[in-house]
């Protein structure tokens, strides 16, 4: 599943995946497999893209549907 | 041990010590913080674990096949040396394609270009000293490739490891290459 909320966070500080990427110190292609929903990032990774883009875990991935299954 | 022998054995060694030192300055030059370890992200990593899984197994499959049908076959055309190098060496394109189509082959720390100039010269070199040995002859024995087309094979190997580079490049991957 896409992560748009992570997307639209990207966006929203007018930064491309490869600035993004390297803020948290990731290839671009890895940036990129996280927000098509290709790579499940680990908790370390989920934890350096949240800071850098100022957002919480559950901002960035908590999913609804898991919660209530 | 004949003066020969003694000849031969540090000519060798001489030769392993100056290409480790030749490997050693090749990686130290093409990583951007001067670093000879390579620095990969953690999808990387599994990524490069599931291409060393494949080049390891394919090759295992290649050596049994190899070994219980085509040693002993009288009209295969290599001899053993180089065929166990063949084999060896479809294991390493396997892994380093694998590897390049997932974006898993070049490090974060690495300069892709400064890599591409050592690809290049290396490639080169091999396919020069290969192309020599087989219009020199000496790549033939009784009609079978031998040790001494190695060279080739590695300059093949790259002219490969090129055409996979390239192809990634041309043609798209879904939802992979977009920048947005």
């Amino acid at each position: 599943m896409k992560n748009l909320r992570l997307k639209a966070a990207r966006a929203a500080l007018d930064m491309s995946q490869q600035q993004l990427a390297e803020a948290v110190g990731v290839s671009r292609q890895t940036m990129n497999a996280i927000e098509k929903g290709d790579y499940n990032p680990t908790i370390k990774l989920c934890r350096k893209i949240c800071r850098v883009l100022g957002k919480s875990l559950d901002e960035l991935f908590w999913e609804e549907d898991e919660a209530d299954e | 041990m004949d003066s020969y022998t003694i000849g031969k054995f540090c000519g060798i060694l001489v030769g392993v010590v100056i290409g480790i030192i030749i490997v050693w300055i090749a990686l130290k030059w093409s990583k951007n913080d001067g670093k000879v370890r390579a620095k990969y992200d953690e999808r990387q990593t599994a990524i490069r674990g599931r291409g060393y899984a494949l080049a390891f197994y394919t090759t295992i499959c290649l050596i049994a096949i190899y070994a219980l049908f085509l040693s002993e076959v009288p009209s295969f055309p290599m001899m053993p040396d180089i065929a166990l190098m063949i084999i060896v060496f479809i294991g390493v394109i396997l892994h380093v394609s694998y590897c390049i189509w997932n974006g898993a082959y070049f490090s974060l720390n690495e300069n892709k270009t400064r890599v591409m100039i050592c690809f290049v010269l290396v490639g080169l070199l091999n396919m020069v000293i290969g192309i020599n040995n087989i219009i020199k002859g000496s790549a033939f024995t009784d009609g079978k490739l031998n040790i001494q087309s190695l060279n080739l094979i590695c300059g093949l190997l790259f002219v490969a490891i090129f055409l996979v580079i390239f192809i990634r490049k041309v043609v798209p991957v879904k939802d992979e290459d977009e920048e947005e």
